[in-house]
């Protein structure tokens, strides 16, 4: 077991955003959460990074209370690939190289020759070598996935967490960087969990899927498990088929737009009407 | 590569340590008292006149000492808090302290505290009265333990406006000798009579330096985004805590030793990003030093331009100062992070 | 905040002071010297003040001066001194520079500078604020004794204290017209009680409107109202030139005041008034009671 959530509780001010989620994420998985808009996945990620402290429940690491870990050490733990873009102005190299500050003694701030090596093997294997000496704010949204994913490399973590890498790509570099996450997980055993809004992308590379609605875990399980029509028209409140990729045999989502959903006689029915 | 890389980052401390050098140098040889060039030397071996070496050693050079705390200390704390608030814009004065220091050395003149308690009541006062504008800052926009970075410069802002405020109600029912006085303090000197005090603002200036190196990789994070930088493992409050505390003592101090001199906080910073990046292991001893030759340099000004006449070494400051920022920012097109 | 972080707060900032109040007892004084001070009448003089200036040269030490400030122009001999800066401001390397035995102070002088050159090791001395005719000759007289000058003094002072009461003797019996004394226009600057300005006011026979007790402030800022409400007889502006005929013009509008109906608004040179040495005062004081009781005037012996 990597990570346990016990009967997690918490939210904001204006009220809770998750409520008694209770699930164990596997040591070597692919954890993909998914939901609709606001169904409480960041708030989740956040309670898992120690942004949020739960009003109720705790989150295991390794079967230790986050709550009690200080922050750097739950860093060299835990590593967190957040959305982009980037705008900081510094080269990408001196960004990843921040990836080895959990690692820094209490006044070091130099890194050793050591701390260069892990990096520049970071960015070997996410293909960020090429663009070492640019600047983090002036690469294109692909590459600063790829070096965000370097810098999460160079803490070393036992844990991954991604945020809607793919939100600001496209095709290619969606499937770039989620191809060099799996990898990743294959070589290393690095334990992955990764908030989609995407569900095709979510089935394709998750080992599991964790479905969220309104602050609930409506269904945790294989991407066949969770992709059934009547759990994600029931969550995403619209009309959906269910296919399967030619080439993976993954589940596939597929919409049906307002034109093919008109009767023959000519009246419109919608799932909203039922 | 890297080795050339380094070269360069060398060859421009360099360059910024000659630049202190020669400001100290030419504060040293110039002024009103008519001291020729040639007897310099001799003077400083111990060989001139009395009154050479007391317009020397005891005028002018504790004039850069102080010039060198004070500007070093008001530039790192404005690099300090640039990085910390991601915001240009941010100069030591913007929480508040200066606002605070004048009001404490305004009640001080007015009550004549420094007859009673002696000349070092004055900038006490004015420690005094930065320290409590700067905790009524810090109070008002701490939530929860969280130090809320906006909600710090709305607060400053404001709390500087109703000091200043203040300052002109005791200014407009004083006297005239002490309106003089306040005046006068608020524009800001280097005449320091008391060479303790210039020897405490040298060593809290270069102590507020070392401490501020603890946390220099720190702002570097922060310059992520506080969310990023506590996934790095930053004790993010604790780090703004601390920070927010060594630019308070360093400014507060210099602004009770020296008055308000504008400008050195807000343009050194900008002008060091030029030469040395935004990596705050170096640009936090380069705006030091920027910021300690620049007073220095200043103040020469102030003093020469009009013989016997003296400016106001914050007049200088603002219109060099401007002028730098604006240059500096008109060439940095990448700007201070977001 | 956790409470422990109040003292975390607060004990540097209180060590700070803490160190402050201990290092203040280490109050070095230069070796340097520059200049021996042993008691003896001093040769070479430093004035930071128009008033000290004139005073010295009424005394007849003016060759002792060897520095002054750059609005000490009276006599104009004054002019050509050297000068070591502003009334509040000063040089410090500057006068260092020129070797003074003794350097006199206003109250106005910027402490700072004053600290400084005792720290220096120079004799300074310095002249608290003058509220009133006797200050100002006693004031005068100790000048003397510092410069040696002492039956000089003693008989100038006379010569203006019989001047002084002799205006007095003229304007015992007479009405005393309310007066408002105005020094600054925006805002509206007066002389209270605690001025020489006063002083004069009194001794020429009329009464400062603006005679608050209580009010400890040398000048203070007044509105138009209520100056009109008071209705004094005589409005006096101590103004220079364009400025205080301007302020003339502007109180003409007030037609309700008696000042303004009796044209009794007079403008009166800043120089001549302010910044005055017993002869000085005294001088003023006769202008002034002619303008305040036109009646008595007398034609005058001597200026």
């Amino acid at each position: 077991m990597m990570l346990s959530i016990q009967d997690l509780t918490c939210g904001y001010e204006s009220g809770f955003a998750v409520r008694d989620i209770n699930l164990t994420v596997k040591r070597g998985e692919i954890l993909g959460l998914i939901g609709p808009n606001g169904c409480g996945k960041t708030t989740l990620l956040r309670a898992i990074t120690g942004a949020l402290k739960p009003s109720k429940g705790r989150v295991l690491l390794e079967n230790t209370d986050l709550a009690s870990i200080e922050n750097k050490e739950r860093a060299r733990s835990i590593a967190v690939v957040s959305q982009g873009p980037q705008f900081a102005s510094m080269t990408v190299e001196e960004f990843v190289l921040l990836g080895r500050m959990p690692y820094f003694s209490r006044f070091q701030f130099l890194e050793s020759a050591k701390d260069r090596e892990i990096a520049n093997e970071a960015m070997t294997l996410t293909d960020s070598l090429r663009f070492r000496d640019h600047s983090i704010a002036r690469i294109s949204g692909g590459e600063q996935q790829l070096a965000m994913v370097a810098r999460a490399l160079a803490q070393q973590p036992k844990l991954l967490l991604l945020d809607e890498p793919t939100a600001h790509l496209d095709i290619t570099h969606q499937v770039g960087v989620l191809d060099l996450v799996r990898r990743l997980n294959r070589k290393f055993g690095l334990t992955v969990i990764i908030v989609l809004h995407d569900l095709n992308l979510a089935a394709e590379y998750c080992h599991r899927m964790a479905l969220l609605d309104a602050g609930n875990l409506r269904k945790i399980g294989t991407p066949e498990e969770v992709m059934d029509y009547r759990i994600i028209e029931e969550v995403y409140k619209t009309v959906v088929v269910i296919g399967k990729n030619p080439v993976s045999a993954r589940p596939h989502v597929m919409i049906v737009s307002e034109e093919t959903r008109m009767k023959p006689t000519g009246t419109i029915s919608t799932p909203m009407s039922s | 590569m890297r080795g050339n890389r380094f070269a360069g980052i060398l060859i421009r401390f360099a360059a910024l340590f000659a630049f202190c050098a020669s400001a100290a140098i030419i504060a040293l040889c110039v002024g009103s008292g008519d001291v020729p060039l040639s007897r310099i030397p001799a003077i400083l071996l111990g060989h001139g006149t009395a009154v050479e070496r007391a317009i020397l050693m005891d005028i002018r050079f504790p004039r850069i000492i102080l010039g060198l705390a004070v500007g070093g200390a008001l530039s790192l704390a404005g690099v300090i808090l640039q990085g910390m608030f991601r915001n240009p814009l941010v100069e030591p004065y913007t929480l508040g302290i200066s606002g605070g220091a004048a009001l404490g050395v305004c009640l001080n003149i007015v009550f004549h505290l420094a007859g009673r308690c002696g000349a070092l009541s004055l900038p006490v006062s004015g420690f005094i009265g930065a320290g409590a504008a700067v905790l009524s800052v810090y109070f008002l926009s701490t939530r929860k333990y969280v130090m809320n970075v906006r909600d710090l410069l709305l607060t400053g802002v404001m709390i500087s406006f109703i000091c200043s405020s203040l300052v002109m109600l005791v200014m407009a029912i004083s006297k005239t000798e002490d309106l003089h006085g306040i005046i006068f303090w608020t524009m800001g000197s280097l005449e320091e009579p008391d060479t303790a005090l210039v020897t405490l603002a040298l060593a809290v200036s270069l102590l507020a330096l070392a401490v501020s190196y603890v946390f220099s990789l720190d702002l570097n994070a922060l310059g992520l985004g506080e969310e990023d930088a506590r996934h790095l493992g930053v004790s993010v409050e604790n780090t703004k805590r601390i920070l927010f505390l060594i630019v308070s003592i360093a400014t507060g101090l210099s602004v009770s030793v020296s008055g308000v001199i504008g400008f050195v906080g807000l343009a050194v910073p900008h002008f060091m990003r030029l030469f040395f990046g935004n990596d705050h292991r170096m640009l936090l001893a380069a705006s030091w030093m920027c910021g300690g030759a620049f007073l220095v340099f200043c103040d020469t000004l102030a003093r020469t331009v009009i013989s016997p006449l003296e400016l106001p070494v914050g007049v200088i400051t603002g219109i060099l100062g401007g002028g730098i920022f604006v240059y500096a920012l008109g060439r940095n097109t990448t700007g201070a992070g977001k | 905040m956790k409470i422990y972080h109040i003292p975390a707060f607060v004990s540097p900032i209180a060590a700070l002071f803490v160190f402050v109040c201990l290092v203040s007892c280490d109050r070095k004084v230069s070796t340097n010297n520059p200049v021996a001070n042993d008691g003896a009448i001093p040769e070479r003089i430093v004035s930071l003040g128009p008033a000290i200036t004139e005073a010295l040269y009424l005394l007849g030490v003016q060759d002792k001066l060897v520095g002054c400030t750059v609005y000490c122009n009276r006599p104009a001999d004054a002019g050509r001194k050297e000068k070591v800066g502003t009334v509040v401001e000063m040089n410090v390397e500057k006068i260092t520079a020129l070797k003074p035995d003794l350097i006199l102070a206003t109250p106005l002088t910027a402490g700072k500078a004053v600290a400084k050159l005792r720290s220096l090791g120079m004799n300074v001395k310095s002249f608290g604020p003058a509220d009133n005719f006797d200050l100002i000759c006693e004031q005068f007289i100790e000048l003397g004794k510092l410069t040696g000058k002492e039956t000089e003094a003693v008989s100038l002072v006379a010569q203006a204290s019989n001047r002084v009461a002799a205006v007095a003797a003229r304007v015992t019996n007479t009405e005393k017209p309310g007066v408002f004394i105005q020094i600054g226009t925006k805002p509206l600057f007066a002389a209270n009680r605690k001025s020489f300005i006063n002083d004069y006011a009194i001794r020429a026979g009329g009464m400062n409107i603006a005679d608050q007790a209580g009010n400890d402030a040398e000048y203070g800022i007044y509105s138009r109202e209520w100056v009109v409400k008071k209705n004094p007889d005589v409005i006096l502006v101590v103004a220079m030139g364009v400025a205080g005929d301007a302020e003339k013009q502007t109180w003409e509008a007030y037609d309700t005041l008696n000042a303004v109906r009796n044209k009794r608004i007079h403008v009166i040179n800043s120089e001549d008034f302010c910044s005055p040495t017993p002869v000085g005062f005294a001088r003023a004081l006769e202008e002034l009671a002619a303008l305040l009781h036109p009646a008595t005037r007398e034609t005058e012996t001597g200026k």
